[in-house]
This record gives C-alpha cells, sequence and structure tokens, in this order.
C-alpha cells in the first residue's frame, strides 16, 4: 500500500495534469491484447492477489488486469475520467466517498442477490469488501511483555516513563503525504482528545515520519525504529509472520477498522465484468474466500461482534469534511505543530 | 324507453355511489401523498437549516481572514437517512472560500434561523438547496458569508415511496369499505320501494282495499295517487253492482206479479195453444227470474269479497244445514241425496260465512239441476293433511265434456243444459266466493258420466 504526495495538491484544487502513475501491473486468466476486467487499485498484489487467483479459477476466460497505484494518483485520474479501468479500489475511504459523491460512479447491478450489511456499502454504487484493523506495531525485542500498552492512555504513559529509550524511536505516516495516514490521523482526532495528548508527546520525542507501511514494518523489525503508529492489520499480520521481531498491537481502548471499497466509474461502457466480479467478491464464496485464505477480514466478519472496541469507520458523507479545504488545513496546522517540536 | 332508463334504481344508486367512492378515494390519496411530500420537504429542509446553523457555528476568525471548521457529525447525519449526496460552498465577500467551486450560487439568500430553500439539478442529480447569508467581522473587516448546502433527494425519494405504497393499500381499503357501504345504502335505499311494491304485487284481484300510507315521503304521493285511484275505482265498481242488484230487484217484482198473472190464466185457459205459450211464458219469467236472482247473488259475493266479515263456525254444521235444506228439493226431482262425513262438528274454520254457504249452496243447487233422475248425489266431507275436502258427485245421462276455461265464465252455459233453467252466473258466483274466502273449486267428469265438484277449505 503506497500513499503518494500528490493527495494535498489534488486538496488543494490545484489541477496539474500529471500521468497516473501505475506502480505495478498483474494479469490473470486468458491472455489477451486487451483485459476484459482491469482493476486500478491502492492495495498490494501481495494482500490481493489470492481472490484474483480464485475469481480466475472460477472464469478461465476472463483476462484480469489489476494495476496498482497510490491512492490519490487514483482519485486525481478518477476526477479527471483519465483512465479506462472497470473498478476502482482504495483503502483511502474518504477519497472513494468523495468521488462517488461529487457523481464518478456507476450502479452496481448484482447477477445474483448479495447480501451486505447495510453499514458495507453508500448507496448502490460504493462498496466495501474488505475489513482492516488499525493497529500498533512495535519491535517486541524492546518491549517486556508485560509492558505493551493496550490503550493510548497506557501508551502515553509509558513513552512519558520512557522518553530516552523511545526518542527518535517511534515512526508513523506523514499525513500531508499519505492518503492513509491523513484518514487514520482525522478519524483518531474525530474520536478521541487522547490523540492529540500521544501527538504531543510523540511530538515531544521527535518521531520519524513516512510515507509506506512497508517501509515503516520494515524499519521496526530492523529495530531501527520501536513503535509504528497506524499501522493497517493485514499487512502487519503478513509481514509479523516473516519477520519474528513484529508485534502487532490492536488498542483497547478503540480501534478503527478500515473499509477497502470499491466501485464502477462512470465512464464504463461496458459493466458486465465488473458486475460479474463485485457480485463474485460480495457474495458468501467471495467473502467465505477474503475471511479464510487471505489476510484481510471478510464484513461478515466475527471479529466485530466479539471485540467491541472495534469500530469500523462509517461508510458516510462524514468523510467528506476533512477533505475540506479549510478543515484540512486546520487539521494539518494542528498536526504538524504537535508532531514536529 | 331507452336502455338507461331501464337501469333499476339499485343499481344507479350503486354506480353512482361507486363513482363518488372513486372520487373520494383518489382525492384521498392524491391529498395525503401531497401533504406526506410537504412533510418530507419540511423534514428535509428542518434538517439542512440545522446543519447550515451548525456550519455557521463553526466560522472563526484567524487573523484577519475567515475560516470554517466543518462539522463532521452533521455531514455524517446529511447522508445518513437515505444515502444522500451532498454539495455545500462557502463565499466570502463574493470569493469563493471553500467546497465545491463550481456549484452554481443560487440568487436569493437567507437568515441563520430562516435559510432560502430552492431546488436545482446539478450533475444528474435534483438537489434542494439551502442559501443562508451571515455578516462576520473580523479585525474590523466585514466578512460577507454565503452559505449553501444542498442535498440530494433520495431520502425523500424512499420515505415518499414507501409511504405511497402503504397510502395505496390505505386507500384500496377505504374503496372498498365505500363499496360495501354503497351497496348497503342502495339495499337500504330500495328496501321500502321494494316492500311497497310487494304489498301491491301481493294483494289479490278483488283487494281495494286502500295500500298502506306508511311509506318514505318520496313515495307518498304515489301511495296518495294508487289510494285516490282506488277509491274511485271502488266507487264505480259499486255504483255498478248497486245498479245491477237494484235493476235486479226492480225486475224480480214484477216478474212476480207477471208469473203469477200467468199462471192464473194458465189455468183459466182451455186452448192448448194459448196454454202452451202461457207455459212459455211462465218458463221464460223463472228463467228471468233465476238470471235476476242470481244477478243479486252475485254482486252480494262481490260486494263481501271486498270486505269479508270472518267468523268461527263449525264447517260440518254449516254444510249439514245446507244439506238439509236441500233434501226437499232433492225429493220433489227424486234424487237421494247421501251425506257422509269423517269430520269433527267441532272443527271450525274462521271465514266469511255467508261467501262459504254461497258457494255450497251453488254447487248443491248446480248438482240438483243436472242430475240424472232417480240417481243419488253423493256429498262428502273429509279432513285431509292440508284442507277440509267437500266433494259433490251427481251422475248425468252423458256428462258433458268441461272446459275448464269456460266453465267459471259469466253467463256461459254448459251444452247439454237444454231445458234446465239457469243464468250461466252458478260456478263464477262459486268461483268468486271460492277465492275470497282463500279457498279452491275443482270439478271434473269422471267414470261412469259422474260429474265431481271438490272443494278444498284451508283450516
Amino acid at each position: 500500500m503506497r500513499y503518494l504526495i500528490s493527495t494535498l495538491l489534488i486538496i488543494l484544487h490545484i489541477n496539474v495534469a500529471v500521468a497516473l502513475t501505475i506502480e505495478t501491473n498483474h494479469s490473470y486468466g486468458a491472455a489477451k491484447t486487451v483485459s476484459d476486467l482491469r482493476i486500478l487499485s491502492s492495495t498490494d498484489i501481495d494482500v490481493f492477489a489470492p481472490v484474483l487467483r480464485a475469481y480466475s479459477a472460477l472464469n478461465p476466460a476472463v483476462s484480469i488486469t489489476y494495476s496498482t497505484a497510490s491512492s490519490s494518483d487514483i482519485y486525481r485520474a478518477v476526477s479527471n475520467a483519465e483512465h479506462d479501468f472497470h473498478l476502482i479500489m482504495s483503502s483511502a475511504m474518504d477519497l472513494q466517498m468523495k468521488l462517488v459523491n461529487d457523481g464518478f460512479a456507476k450502479p452496481v447491478s448484482f447477477l445474483e442477490r448479495v447480501n451486505l450489511p447495510d453499514w458495507s456499502h453508500w448507496q448502490n454504487k460504493l462498496y466495501g469488501f474488505s475489513l482492516e484493523p488499525i493497529g500498533m506495531v512495535v519491535s517486541a525485542s524492546h518491549f517486556n511483555e508485560g509492558d505493551l500498552p493496550n490503550t493510548r492512555r497506557e501508551l502515553v504513559s509509558f513513552l512519558r516513563a520512557n522518553q530516552a529509550n523511545f526518542s527518535r524511536k517511534i515512526v508513523t505516516y506523514d499525513v500531508t503525504s499519505s492518503g492513509a495516514g491523513f484518514l487514520f490521523a482525522t478519524q483518531d482526532a474525530r474520536q478521541s482528545n487522547s490523540f492529540w495528548r500521544l501527538a504531543e508527546v510523540m511530538g515531544g520525542l521527535a518521531p520519524h515520519l513516512s510515507c509506506c507501511s512497508g517501509a515503516m514494518l520494515d524499519a521496526v523489525n530492523q529495530g531501527e525504529f520501536l513503535l509504528a503508529y497506524n499501522i493497517i492489520g493485514s499487512y502487519a499480520e503478513k509481514r509479523s509472520r516473516l519477520q519474528k521481531n513484529l508485534r502487532v498491537i490492536y488498542f483497547q481502548d478503540y480501534t478503527h477498522m478500515l473499509l477497502r471499497t470499491v466501485f464502477i466509474p462512470r465512464n464504463v461502457t461496458n459493466t458486465a465484468s465488473a458486475n460479474d466480479f463485485l457480485t463474485f467478491l460480495l457474495n458468501d464464496v467471495g467473502q467465505n474466500f477474503i475471511e479464510q485464505e487471505t489476510d484481510m477480514l471478510s464484513l461478515r466478519s466475527d471479529v466485530l461482534t466479539d471485540n467491541p472496541h472495534y469500530k469500523p469507520i462509517r461508510l458516510d458523507t462524514g468523510l467528506l469534511v476533512y477533505l475540506d479545504r479549510l478543515k484540512r488545513q486546520r487539521f494539518l496546522d494542528e498536526w504538524s505543530s504537535a508532531l514536529i517540536q | 324507453m331507452n336502455k338507461k332508463f331501464n337501469l333499476s334504481i339499485r343499481n344507479r344508486l350503486l354506480i353512482q355511489l361507486s363513482c363518488v367512492a372513486f372520487a373520494i378515494s383518489l382525492c384521498l390519496f392524491l391529498i395525503t401523498r401531497i401533504v406526506v411530500l410537504q412533510a418530507i420537504t419540511a423534514t428535509q429542509d428542518g434538517l439542512l437549516t440545522a446543519a447550515i446553523q451548525s456550519v455557521i457555528d463553526k466560522i472563526y476568525v484567524v487573523e484577519n481572514s475567515v475560516s470554517v471548521d466543518l462539522p463532521y457529525d452533521t455531514f455524517s447525519l446529511l447522508g445518513a437517512v437515505g444515502e444522500d449526496r451532498i454539495f455545500y460552498r462557502i463565499d466570502d465577500n463574493g470569493q469563493f472560500l471553500t467546497g465545491y467551486s463550481d456549484f452554481p450560487m443560487p440568487h436569493k439568500f437567507g437568515n441563520i434561523q430562516e435559510p432560502e430553500f430552492s431546488n436545482v439539478e446539478h450533475k444528474g442529480e435534483r438537489l434542494r438547496i439551502a442559501a443562508t447569508e451571515n455578516i462576520v467581522f473580523a479585525m474590523d473587516k466585514r466578512h460577507e458569508l454565503r452559505i449553501i448546502i444542498a442535498q440530494s433527494q433520495n431520502f425523500q425519494k424512499s420515505i415518499a415511496t414507501k409511504i405511497s405504497s402503504n397510502l395505496v393499500l390505505i386507500t384500496l381499503f377505504f374503496f372498498m369499505t365505500a363499496i360495501l357501504f354503497a351497496f348497503l345504502t342502495a339495499n337500504l335505499t330500495i328496501k321500502p320501494i321494494y316492500l311497497f311494491a310487494t304489498d301491491v304485487k301481493m294483494r289479490g284481484p278483488n283487494n281495494l282495499r286502500k295500500v298502506s300510507s306508511d311509506v318514505p315521503t318520496e313515495l307518498k304521493p304515489l301511495a296518495q295517487s294508487l289510494n285516490e285511484f282506488i277509491s274511485r275505482f271502488r266507487s264505480t265498481l259499486r255504483q255498478t253492482e248497486t245498479f245491477i242488484a237494484e235493476a235486479a230487484h226492480h225486475i224480480r217484482t214484477p216478474l212476480s206479479v207477471v208469473k203469477s198473472e200467468s199462471e192464473l190464466a194458465l189455468r183459466k185457459s182451455k186452448t192448448p195453444e194459448n196454454r202452451e205459450r202461457l207455459r212459455t211464458i211462465i218458463k221464460s219469467v223463472d228463467q228471468t227470474n233465476r238470471s235476476a236472482s242470481q244477478l243479486l247473488d252475485h254482486a252480494m259475493v262481490l260486494y263481501r269479497a271486498e270486505r269479508p266479515e270472518t267468523e268461527e263456525f263449525s264447517i260440518l254444521y254449516a254444510i249439514s244445514e245446507i244439506v238439509t235444506q236441500f233434501k226437499l228439493a232433492a225429493d220433489l226431482r227424486d234424487l237421494d241425496l247421501t251425506f257422509s262425513t269423517d269430520a269433527s262438528p267441532t272443527q271450525t274454520v274462521n271465514l266469511d260465512r255467508t261467501l262459504f254457504e254461497t258457494s255450497v249452496r251453488n254447487l248443491l243447487d248446480n248438482a240438483l239441476k243436472y242430475a240424472l233422475s232417480e240417481t243419488t248425489i253423493i256429498i262428502e266431507f273429509k279432513k285431509t293433511k292440508h284442507n277440509f275436502q267437500l266433494t259433490i258427485k251427481n251422475q248425468y245421462s252423458s256428462a258433458p265434456f268441461l272446459d275448464q276455461k269456460q266453465l267459471y265464465k259469466k253467463f256461459k252455459r254448459g251444452e247439454q243444459t237444454g231445458e234446465i233453467i239457469g243464468s250461466g252466473l252458478g260456478l263464477s258466483i262459486v268461483m268468486e266466493a271460492v277465492s275470497a274466502i282463500g279457498a279452491s273449486i275443482e270439478i271434473r267428469k269422471t267414470k261412469g258420466d259422474i260429474v265431481c265438484a271438490t272443494l278444498l277449505v284451508p283450516y
């Protein structure tokens, strides 16, 4: 998952015509010059590949191209209609919401009855397909089991008590450049005042600000940093299995659940392949596959009912608010003054 | 008469009431729908007003400029009910400040309490706009902030659709109920007319009593006219009957004089020719006299049929008395009269005795007149399951063909009446009397040239 710098530029209405930067391209199914189903996504191929393989196994005649780009690039490409993709996937819920609200999505017509929780979609255009808890990753070798903080309040106390150890050893998203980081930080600020206290404390420890979760996880694993705050669960879990020094913590005061969302862009003329893929992705077969075979959580995951402190970020028009020019500037000013001291 | 005129009043009422019910149902549906839509619009306006107010609350001054801290929850709530799209724009002194710069500003703006509402089509969506103008001072500089919040109308549509489908059911139920009431009303309305018509229809041919005046006001003129008509008819009829009776009476008196004078002349007459003529005269006088008597009887029967005077009497006694009276006449004609019965004298009937006796008397009279000499007239009276049955049998030399159609007609006589004196009124009197008391008569020929008259009197 990568969130690139251009988000801010877009929100500031600086419409610089920059071509869409595709980071990776992967093909599945039948080899064709022009693919039947072209997906533009911000989700790393490592995480999403099992789903594509499963769909391709069921539909071998369909040729699929899965292209990844940063969520802000995706936003810009869709809002300028400079693309020819059938599906737009992104974890930046707010940007996706804005695109759909502004009329860049088409209604989805499912090929069969699909049972979805009400909170997982907006109108019949924007659909969430997986849940991601947002957590903290620590370098296990630097923590005693009993010292691990379970709430933000405990984290604040812990950091205050161990200032010397954690100075310059904390890493988090640079919200000015990362769309996902911005979303997590704004939802934190909305959820609880303790976020700003934590930001102040972290700011006092001269944190490192990073663009991407992969880089943060690598750095923590190597002991370069001891603590990475606001990391997407699926990436962290996947890395922690390979990199044994990583320990993922989900706070018990609240843990936000990100909804990865998908929509069919307005300029798609033939929506058949997109509708078919969405039907697979959201029906029982697809959702059970996501739950059992990938690092993502399905919409029907028991995690929500078992853990009342897991709070899905609501997929509604409230998400538009932090994309407002003034609101965003105000938030960034406060965030900067807290984190960058 | 055209077809429409023939349509029954009940069906007419039903059609008219159904049309009215349909019209009312339709109005009810449309009016309720309009009211519901107004209510939904008012709710949406209320929501937009609250949203604009909460945005205004979040306006703050930074140095010499103004800024807005958009309220998250307000925007969240705006889209909560119908997943509505939201657009907003804030201008500061005519300059775009934040929101959707391409959103067209309306011409009119309200104040904080009462925003100006309008509808606009934007990006393929019909939107409801709330527009407010608000003045803010920052470092003595006047800032005229124009704030608009626009919301799509999914919320309105979804609620309107839900309510409309319920409304259709309610309207349908109302319509069906109205139809049911229309049906009941039509039946209730038609009932007095039906009763009146049945009352008139059920009365017998000789029933000339007034129809009941206990009818609805609308039918009173009809009942009144009918009663006046009956009254006139009755008076005409009575005049005719009185006239006939009086005429008969007036004829009878001079006739008896003619008869007695003729008999005197016959006794004194010497020539056989004169005696023969006188006999013819006497016979004609008898004939005329009998006709006059029958006419009187007939008039009496008609009169009593109109207002029968019912009384309770022993039917067996009444018949026995008549039979006794006829014994002498029978002897004179060399006829034997046998009377048998299995009925009890205590069994009574409740009807006009005179009419009953007149009919029995006329039947016996006929039997005596036409019976073959030196035969027996058999009279039987018994009680059957439903009636009292009186049978009179007499033997003919050769019994005539009995044309049931002609039998009871006035002044019609049978084929073999020959020399027998008669007016042709006897059976017609019997018929009138019998129908007046609710009895029935049957005369038929049986084996051995026997004519059998059966009178059935209900209990």
